[in-house]
């Protein structure tokens, strides 16, 4: 056995011992019969993926939705596309539990180099270009609160540094965890505004007809509700999260639910910032001025007050630290499966260096655009969300190859019912975001 | 250090998903280049 076999035999022997120690308590939480404490152990991947997924673009997306168009109609929909996310991440739970390996070490195993190559690059840009606009809404959030960007800035980048120094996975998803809950601040803002209950209540049973009929602007915000909800970096990041967590078989009825968890508390919290925004909506506000979390959290401050536009300006902070910490993470799992450089978040920075770098610079590069004036912001807005939602289609498709490969999947592979749901989600979630990327180029196809 | 998992045996379906996937990303990659072009105008 070579020197370099071996010392890369001893770093996947140090990082399985750690694995399995964590692996130890949920194995003694099942024999207790402690089944709370068994869900506490085993919740994280589907959570962090959900809650990573609001935002920043995405909070301000869904109080753009409820500035422009109320309570009504949005509401039920928001419902509908958690649940094609919850199909989507489904079945990555299934394709990490039965195959232990992350989607991007699966397709360059299963497809080849070149399309693993394309996996990871393609994730890679479109990561680094989504965490700018993360970055920029920590930015106009601090900006409402007087702080000044180099600094907020510079404490998100120690957050996710601090994230990342723990070198474990378990203290790593507790760590995000704790942030993902901030991401609650939007419903007792939603409360406080006094939402219309009834129209709420009747919003949910699709009781309101399309707002103002279909234009090209209602098209755009379908769309961008769309995208804000299922994006390629929630495939590779929680099939890797479970893979690195350690979860079996025995495990997928609480990696379900926790994905479920994830998806209702994603959704409420998405529809109570539709509900925020209906505030500007019942008082005629025009939002055609207002376009970021900063200009959101000045225009609701008369109706809401000082302190709760306040907490909406940390929320907005939040969405995109949340989602720094996931989407960098999602991206060093892809490039250290890719490159064979660390594939684990219970790896030290010296055996994981393609991992970890991955990571951090990204977060660097994107904090260190965002601070150069008169840096092309809203071109790389624009191009996020073409890439995001044009590769939404290459995404899916993998899933649903990976999830029907009988070789690797075994039992776990897709069922009939699951190919059918499956396959209707990739075509409209593909067919929505082609739409919403030509949109994007030709703004004025659809006449919006 | 885990073995690499053997190649997949494409079939024809899985084929014909990929060469689609081919034409696909051909378009995409234009798209994605001109939302860039029109941001920064």
């Amino acid at each position: 056995m070579t020197t370099e076999t071996e010392a890369l035999r001893l770093l996947a022997a140090r990082e399985e011992a750690l694995r399995a120690h964590d692996r130890t308590r949920v194995v003694h939480a099942r024999r207790s019969g402690r089944s709370w404490l068994l869900l506490l152990l085993l919740v994280g991947p589907g959570i962090l993926t959900m809650l990573g997924e609001n935002d920043g673009p995405s909070m301000l997306s869904y109080v753009t939705t409820g500035a422009l168009y109320g309570i009504g109609w949005f509401v039920p929909f928001i419902v509908v596309t958690f649940a094609m996310a919850y199909v989507v991440q489904e079945a990555t739970i299934r394709i990490g539990v039965a195959t232990k390996r992350g989607h991007a070490e699966l397709i360059f195993d299963r497809f080849g180099a070149a399309w693993g190559y394309f996996a990871m690059l393609d994730l890679s840009i479109g990561n680094l270009l989504t965490l700018i606009t993360e970055f920029i809404a920590i930015r106009t959030g601090a900006a409402f609160l007087g702080i000044p960007a180099w600094m907020a800035i510079a404490a998100s980048i120690g957050v996710v540094g601090t994230a990342f120094a723990t070198r474990r996975y378990f203290t790593w998803e507790r760590f995000a965890m704790l942030l993902a809950a901030a991401n609650l601040v939007f419903i007792p803002i939603a409360l406080h505004a006094h939402p219309d209950m009834q129209a709420l209540r009747q919003s949910l049973t699709f009781g309101h007809a399309l707002p103002g009929g279909f234009n090209g602007t209602l098209l755009v915000i379908v769309l961008a509700n769309v995208g804000a909800t299922v994006t390629p970096w929630m495939i590779f990041f929680q099939q890797s999260a479970v893979v690195d967590k350690g979860l079996t078989r025995a495990d997928l009825r609480h990696a379900r639910a926790d994905t479920a968890i994830g998806a209702v508390i994603a959704a409420a919290v998405a529809i109570a910032t539709v509900a925020i925004g209906a505030v500007l909506f019942a008082h005629h506000v025009s939002v055609a001025s207002l376009r970021d979390g900063a200009d959101f959290a000045g225009a609701l401050k008369p109706f809401i007050g000082g302190p709760m536009a306040t907490l909406f300006a940390l929320g907005m902070i939040e969405a995109g630290l949340i989602a720094a910490v996931t989407i960098s993470a999602s991206s060093a799992y892809a490039a250290g499966e890719v490159l064979q450089g660390g594939r684990s978040l219970n790896r030290t920075f010296a055996e994981g260096r393609t991992f970890y770098a991955v990571a951090l610079l990204s977060v660097a590069f994107a904090a260190a655009v965002v601070l150069i004036p008169n840096a092309p912001l809203l071109a790389m807005t624009l191009t996020v969300n073409v890439i995001a939602t044009v590769l939404m289609a290459p995404a899916l498709l993998f899933v649903l190859l990976l999830a029907n490969d009988r070789e690797i999947m075994g039992p776990l592979a897709n069922g009939r019912v699951a190919n059918t749901i499956g396959t209707a989600v990739m075509l409209l979630i593909s067919a929505m975001g082609a739409a919403y990327g030509t949109l994007v180029v030709f703004p004025h196809l659809f006449g919006a | 250090m885990r073995e690499q998992l053997p190649r997949k045996q494409l079939g024809g379906a899985t084929k014909l998903a990929l060469i689609l996937l081919r034409v696909y990303i051909a378009i995409a990659i234009p798209l994605v280049f001109l939302a860039f072009v029109r941001g920064l105008h």
